[in-house]
């Protein structure tokens, strides 16, 4: 009984790894995946950073509809597409060398998880203040935003 | 030898100098900090491009100790300078030194580098500089690396501009803030007599140089890209 229950469990341990090991995203894919979130996350932050720099007029309805969809876009964790191995794409793609993630990525894993947290974080405070319809605090929940982009850009990605 | 308080730096010089420090302070801040102060990180750049213009065009038609013709040496007297500044003796020099005269130019090289690529960047979250629409996301993206290449240089002169004011404050025993303050070196007699000859231009020039470069400025990131 004790054998089986030891045998058991180191097997299934190993199917467990094999498993989770089969389950991982080429990393081509995975590169694919972030990049696309990130630009769906631009081009809806872009006039949210506008209006709150004073550069384009503001607009209460389309800085929400934009903020709500930055927090259905969020929903989808981003952070999920750097599995290991994705720092850079398979030899011969066709997007080799296209990723400026960082190693530090994979090796601080605890500090990237906290700047994707403190993203995660900014949003709600933008998504909140967009439901207040408080103009003050939408544009200064915007910069908290833009912050938190640039925070985890200046650690995990390599400069232009 | 007696030193005599003298009259070097004129006020266009002075205010130019300090609103320029300010400036890069809070361009160095912003620029660390990102989020809604990238607005102001982007006037302040274009405020330190219009102090450049105005700078240089001070240092052609400006006050004696203003003018590049003043305080440009050549490669042989800039190292026989550095070599005398290095050993015990006094130092003094009216206006800028033949090393200070370089430090000058660099910074100013420096500084319209960084504040003429800051028009062209971007950040590739929310901001970018007024220009970068004008050429494609690649280039952009050059002058991009450049401004933060180019902004590690910047720090890097800083710093060794601020160390050479220390180093003549404390070994050299001459204070070149507080002359950058007050305008007025203590000099010793003959290099003050020598001084006196020194014209000092009208502030009211200084005044129309700058409004010039502002205009020049304001048109080059308001009225190139629409």
């Amino acid at each position: 009984m004790n054998r089986f229950v030891k045998f058991g469990t180191a097997f299934g341990l190993a199917a467990c790894v094999t498993s989770i090991a089969y389950a991982q995203m080429k990393p081509e894919a995975a590169i694919r995946a972030r990049q696309s979130i990130m630009r769906v996350i631009v081009l809806n932050f872009g006039p949210i950073a506008q209006m709150a720099q004073g550069k384009m007029a503001f607009n209460k309805e389309l800085f929400t509809a934009n903020a709500l969809r930055l927090e259905s876009v969020w929903a989808m964790n981003v952070a999920r597409f750097f599995p290991a191995g994705s720092e850079k794409p398979v030899e011969g793609s066709k997007i080799a060398g296209f990723t400026r993630a960082k190693p530090e990525i994979w090796s601080e894993t605890d500090k990237f998880k906290q700047a994707n947290d403190t993203l995660g974080q900014a949003l709600g405070k933008l998504t909140a203040a967009a439901k207040s319809g408080d103009e003050g605090a939408m544009k200064a929940a915007a910069g908290g935003v833009g912050k938190a982009c640039k925070g985890c850009h200046d650690d995990f990605r390599t400069k232009k | 030898m007696l030193d005599q308080p003298v009259r070097v730096w004129d006020l266009p010089v002075r205010l130019f100098h300090w609103s320029l420090a300010l400036l890069v302070v809070f361009q160095f801040t912003s620029g660390y900090i990102g989020g809604n102060v990238m607005r102001w990180h982007m006037v302040g750049g274009y405020t330190i491009l219009a102090l450049v213009l105005f700078r240089v065009s001070w240092g052609v038609a400006g006050s004696t100790t203003a003018r590049f013709s003043n305080f440009l040496a050549g490669p042989r007297v800039a190292l026989a300078f550095g070599r005398r500044l290095l050993s015990g003796g006094p130092a003094p020099h009216a206006g800028h030194n033949p090393l200070g005269g370089w430090m000058v130019v660099a910074l100013l090289a420096v500084l319209a580098v960084q504040a003429g690529t800051g028009l062209f960047a971007n950040d590739d979250i929310a901001t970018e500089g007024p220009l970068a629409t004008l050429v494609s996301k690649a280039a952009s993206d050059r002058l991009t690396a450049i401004h933060h290449v180019n902004h590690d240089l910047l720090l890097a002169l800083v710093a060794l501009h601020i160390a050479a004011v220390l180093y003549h404050w404390r070994v050299k025993k001459e204070n070149l803030i507080s002359a950058m303050f007050t305008g007025v070196k203590r000099l010793p007699a003959d290099l003050a007599r020598k001084t006196a000859g020194a014209r000092f231009a009208s502030p009211w020039l200084a005044l129309g140089l700058f409004l010039a470069a502002t205009f020049v400025v304001w048109i080059l990131v308001s009225q190139l890209a629409v």
